[in-house]
């Protein structure tokens, strides 16, 4: 019997980091990569994939095995994880069971335990590797179609080089099926099912021998209690369960045309006002009313004057308004 | 169903969903007093007892929970009917 040890790692990712990641899984969601669609969800910033997370985790839990088998695997994404931040993996390790945990600062993000077997079995899959992954939109599934089930398929694949510049122990150490479905975990969540407005919750998967090529998904369950989607998930080397919260869409304010049903005109004429932050949220919609009224509106923003879908500016040739930004 | 066996059924429910091995849940310990155990985690745990003990509670149900000792009452009172 192996005695427990417990051990530890740190990093930080970076959005090039992110994006490497989404190269290699497909998972290109924004809420990822983008800074500017990640500012305007409900975590403000870009979030680290959390296959990516666990990835790295388990690449540098498992980096005394030559190689190995996942005979189970459960995984629990409690926080996300924010770009540039440093991250720690605490892992022990009895026989052949990992525990894993990923905090940052006092928080646990992740907790993953493993089972694990040095008995590989023989791959009847011969995966492409050579991957260039498809330009793919981004599913943007609501409560309604979950309620109604569904399903798809990807096609597996692993980009052999890119899989090593990121994982260079995993992707030599772990069974190349295994590690390709675990990858695609995440593009089934965050493009496919939910998709866009995706936040991965939980799986549960245990080692299984299915002869295909593809990942399967099926929609199983949606609590809309608390918004969740369970799927069930089969690929060559595993197959299980994923748990994913549908989050809540960015609102969207109503346009200078709406609003100006509402607004006397002339009721602000010769009123000269300054919006601070009237790029979005309340700002914009106090800036469309009182330009609708006739008002000379200036309104500031902090980021990126491109990101209002509709400023008084670009609504209205008569609204007096405009923006200015740092 | 005996309450006690419930509340050992939680327990490793919880347990499994916080990563905590060794944690003892009491009638009284409630998600406050518990590392790790937020509204997310929550979640999980009641679909795991959902799924272990095959009930489902409703929302107002779930509103009105405030310890162990209400989870257990709920799920003895969904095994009676």
């Amino acid at each position: 019997m192996t005695m427990s040890t417990t051990s530890i790692a740190t990093r930080t990712f970076s959005l090039e980091n992110q994006k490497d990641f989404a190269r290699l899984s497909g998972d290109c969601n924004p809420i990822h990569i983008d800074p500017e669609v990640a500012r305007r969800s409900l975590f403000g910033r870009p979030v680290v994939h959390g296959v990516h997370a666990l990835l790295w985790g388990m690449e540098a839990a498992t980096a005394s095995l030559p190689s190995f088998y996942l005979k189970a695997l459960t995984v629990r994404f409690m926080k996300p994880l924010f770009l540039d931040r440093t991250v720690q993996a605490e892992w022990t390790q009895k026989d052949n069971n990992l525990t894993l945990t990923i905090n940052c600062g006092l928080s646990t993000a992740l907790i993953a335990t493993a089972e694990t077997s040095e008995d590989v079995p023989p791959s009847k899959q011969i995966l492409p590797t050579d991957n260039c992954l498809p330009d793919e939109c981004c599913i943007d599934l609501g409560q309604d179609q979950l309620k109604e089930g569904g399903a798809g398929e990807i096609p597996l694949s692993l980009n052999q080089a890119l899989a090593r510049s990121l994982f260079p122990i995993l992707a030599v150490s772990l069974a190349r099926e295994q590690l390709a479905g675990l990858i695609t975990t995440s593009r089934v969540v965050g493009m496919r099912c939910p998709g866009l407005h995706s936040i991965f919750s939980s799986m549960s998967l245990t080692a299984t021998q299915v002869e295909s090529r593809h990942a399967s998904y099926e929609v199983i369950q949606f609590d809309d209690r608390f918004s969740m989607t369970v799927l069930k998930y089969t690929c060559p080397g595993l197959s299980g369960t994923i748990n994913a919260f549908l989050r809540p869409k960015p609102s969207e304010q109503p346009t200078y045309g709406q609003i100006k049903q509402f607004v006397t005109p002339n009721e602000f004429s010769g009123v000269k006002a300054l919006v601070i932050g009237g790029s979005r949220g309340l700002g914009e919609v106090t800036s469309k009313i009182l330009a609708a009224g006739g008002a000379e509106v200036r309104g500031t923003f902090t980021k990126d004057a491109t990101t209002p879908t509709e400023s008084p500016t670009k609504s209205s040739r008569t609204a007096k308004a405009s923006l200015f930004g740092n | 169903m005996d309450n006690q066996a419930i509340l050992a059924g939680i327990e490793k429910i919880v347990q499994q969903a916080l990563g905590l091995n060794d944690l003892a849940l009491t009638m009284e310990t409630a998600a406050k007093d518990v590392e790790r155990w937020d509204s997310v985690a929550n979640i999980g745990i009641i679909m795991g007892i959902e799924s272990h003990f095959n009930i489902r509670f409703g929302l107002g149900e779930l509103d009105s929970m405030k310890n162990v000792g209400d989870m257990v009452a709920g799920v003895a009172k969904h095994q009676q009917e």
